[in-house]
């Protein structure tokens, strides 16, 4: 029985190993919970590209209908914004943020991208579901200071969450990325 | 073969297996359908980046100071 006002780590933090991952997920997530928050760190084996993006999918959906607002800070630019409305029948992600490379040219290699993403009353069967997350996919550079991305929205589907998978764009997560699926019960 | 860990919470248990090939294709067609809306994406804010400058000329063109132009937004 969980306790109200707490914070409680749902199944066991997921390491990668040498082989690297191309999907993690988390599955019969259970609803006794209010929200739920996921912790990321990962990296992708790109060395041509400054950042890699990854995705969310919920409930091993193959398709996708909702709004997304992003509002990123760029290593090329001084930011932008982009409001839109995704609708796929085939394209699995909710959305996609930044994942740190191995590239060199980008001051990088050693250094993992970090993920927040807040999903409140993913347990209700009637309402559409809205998340928030924060990225940030840092250089390690005064000069060069990598991607750091805002992100909030809504997923027009009212089906309970009880699975949530990240997965890289087309490339594996490398070895010592790691996720971490944790509970909050609010009342 | 690429891989996908799965933890599952009832239980705790953490299992790695190689992706389906549906799961292989999915992942193509996610890749395909990310390029595409990065293409569009990046189109679109430099299509409104040629019409700030556009009309940032043009009212450079109308006497109105860099600061003036600036005030604007």
């Amino acid at each position: 029985m969980a306790t109200a006002n707490t914070f409680t780590q749902i199944g066991s933090t997921v390491t990668v190993g040498s082989g690297g991952a191309a999907t993690i997920s988390f599955s019969s997530i259970p609803a006794t919970y209010t929200d739920l928050k996921i912790l990321l760190s990962l990296k992708s084996p790109v060395t041509t590209a400054a950042y890699e993006v990854f995705g969310i999918n919920f409930n091993n959906s193959t398709s996708y209908q909702g709004r997304v607002l992003y509002y990123w800070f760029g290593t090329a630019s001084t930011g932008s914004e982009t409001t839109f409305t995704k609708s796929s029948t085939t394209y699995a992600r909710v959305f996609d943020t930044g994942i740190n490379t191995l590239s060199t040219t980008y001051l990088n290699p050693n250094i993992y991208s970090s993920t927040e993403i807040y999903i409140p009353n993913y347990a209700g069967g009637t309402n559409y579901k809205v998340y928030g997350a924060v990225n940030a996919s840092e250089n390690n550079s005064a000069s060069d200071g990598g991607f750091l991305e805002l992100a909030a929205g809504l997923s027009s589907n009212a089906t309970a969450i009880t699975t949530i998978t990240v997965a890289g764009r087309d490339n594996d997560f490398m070895q010592y990325s790691t996720a971490s699926l944790y509970g909050i019960l609010k009342y | 073969m690429a891989t996908k860990i799965i933890v599952d919470c009832s239980t705790g248990i953490t299992t790695e297996v190689e992706l389906t090939a549906e799961e292989v294709a999915q992942r193509e067609v996610d890749a395909a359908a990310y390029a595409i809306q990065q293409a569009e994406r990046e189109a679109a804010e430099a299509a409104k980046a040629d019409a700030k400058l556009s009309a940032q000329a043009k009212l450079a063109a109308l006497g109105l100071s860099g600061e003036e132009i600036a005030a604007l937004g």
